[in-house]
């Protein structure tokens, strides 16, 4: 057997977020434990980034591309503001990010990433992205380590998916943050990848950012 | 989730405890053939020889033998094996993976290529001593909602919710694609 070498510039650290867009809130979650390779390297790091103009960034994969495309973002924010004199929507901001990642497309930013906040009229909205830049708008995300394990819930609890009356399922947003709650603590039984806490944001035109965190087992 | 040739096929199964009542549910999709007929030999020679019923930890017992014994040429088959005793109303669930690893008695168990789809959900839905008809719909949601996510299982589903004094079979429509 020959052994292969090689340099791999990737690494992969787990995080798990999750994205629900509302008629006038858009709540985001995400877990705070940050592992690599079994090994925890934080139990407070969440995975939601704030950005400049309010809404709000969910990235998770390879933290130091995270960190990148947040640091690069945010330069990107500064000069759009500067040039158009007007702070960035987040459908223009989705778009700004999808072209970014596209710009890399042969070394691409290790990320899955999504972009929620509120459209002019206050409705929320998010965006999901594949590494390479490839977005959609969606009622509701979920990226990152514990994804197959809470996706189909999402698909069952607010599309009403296999029950005798199929369709959207509408929520308050104290329902949607007590559901995701709900499903962090189920998910976190069956991922050693996900614990310790999970922060929940609520962002509505009237209040802004509210942020909940709730603990998650620790083990 | 496992070796490539351990998803070559696609399927998956689930099996969750209720009160007095427990049930096995699996997409319809694949039919494991050999492992199922060597066991069913061996089933009926233990209660020709013995003149009795098997008991589910036996009948757990011989299935991870059955798989061990290939230990080095394994089966490509993960297995559940359900049980309810008649007299006390005890309920059984373990899984195995495809070389016969024991498994504790557990609550919720699922296996197959939608296993991580439905873990999620089968925790989520999970209460403690549910009744029959509710542990019927908590296993059919968790599995239905689980093989949608996945693109080698589905095409419908059977639940089997064993009681005390019956089994209850039903076929689940499901998406067909």
């Amino acid at each position: 057997m020959v052994k292969q070498h090689g340099w791999y510039p990737y690494e992969f650290q787990s995080g798990t977020t999750v994205a629900v867009a509302g008629d006038d809130y858009v709540v985001v979650a995400s877990d705070t434990r940050l592992t690599e390779n079994y090994s925890i390297q934080s139990r407070t790091h969440s995975n939601v980034y704030k950005m400049h103009n309010n809404s709000l960034l969910l990235s998770t994969g390879f933290l130091g591309d995270v960190l990148t495309l947040k640091k690069t973002l945010d330069g990107r924010i500064k000069t759009y503001e500067y040039t158009h004199n007007k702070p960035i929507s987040t459908p223009a901001l989705a778009q700004m990010i999808s072209i970014m990642m596209y710009g890399r497309r042969f070394f691409p930013y290790y990320t899955n990433t999504i972009i929620t906040g509120l459209d002019t009229d206050g409705k929320g909205c998010v965006y999901g992205f594949d590494p390479v830049g490839s977005m959609t708008q969606q009622l509701y995300a979920c990226e990152g380590s514990a994804m197959p394990l809470i996706l189909p819930i999402l698909d069952a609890n607010i599309l009403g998916k296999n029950t005798s009356k199929p369709g959207q399922v509408k929520r308050t947003k104290e329902e949607t943050v007590k559901m995701i709650k709900d499903i962090y603590m189920a998910a976190c039984e069956r991922s050693v990848e996900l614990g310790d806490a999970v922060v929940v944001h609520t962002l509505t035109k009237e209040k802004g950012i509210e942020t909940d965190v709730h603990p998650l087992r620790k083990d | 989730m496992g070796d490539d040739i351990m998803s070559y096929n696609g399927g998956v199964a689930l099996a969750m405890k209720g009160k007095e009542c427990v049930a096995i549910a699996c997409d319809k999709r694949y039919g494991v053939q050999t492992v199922s007929e060597r066991l069913r030999f061996r089933t009926n020679l233990y209660e020709l020889r013995e003149q009795r019923k098997l008991k589910p930890l036996v009948l757990y017992n011989m299935l991870t033998n059955l798989l061990y014994e290939r230990r080095f040429g394994p089966y490509f088959v993960y297995a559940l094996v359900i049980g309810l005793d008649p007299k006390t109303g005890e309920t059984y669930v373990f899984d195995s993976d495809n070389i016969g690893a024991i498994s504790d008695n557990v609550n919720l168990a699922t296996v197959g290529t939608a296993s991580d789809y439905i873990f999620g959900l089968g925790e989520l839905f999970f209460k403690p001593n549910m009744n029959a008809d509710e542990l019927f719909e908590a296993t059919s949601q968790a599995l239905l909602n689980g093989v949608d996510r996945d693109s080698a299982s589905g095409w419908g589903a059977v639940v089997y919710v064993v009681e005390k004094d019956k089994v209850t079979v039903r076929e689940l429509k499901g998406r067909q694609d």
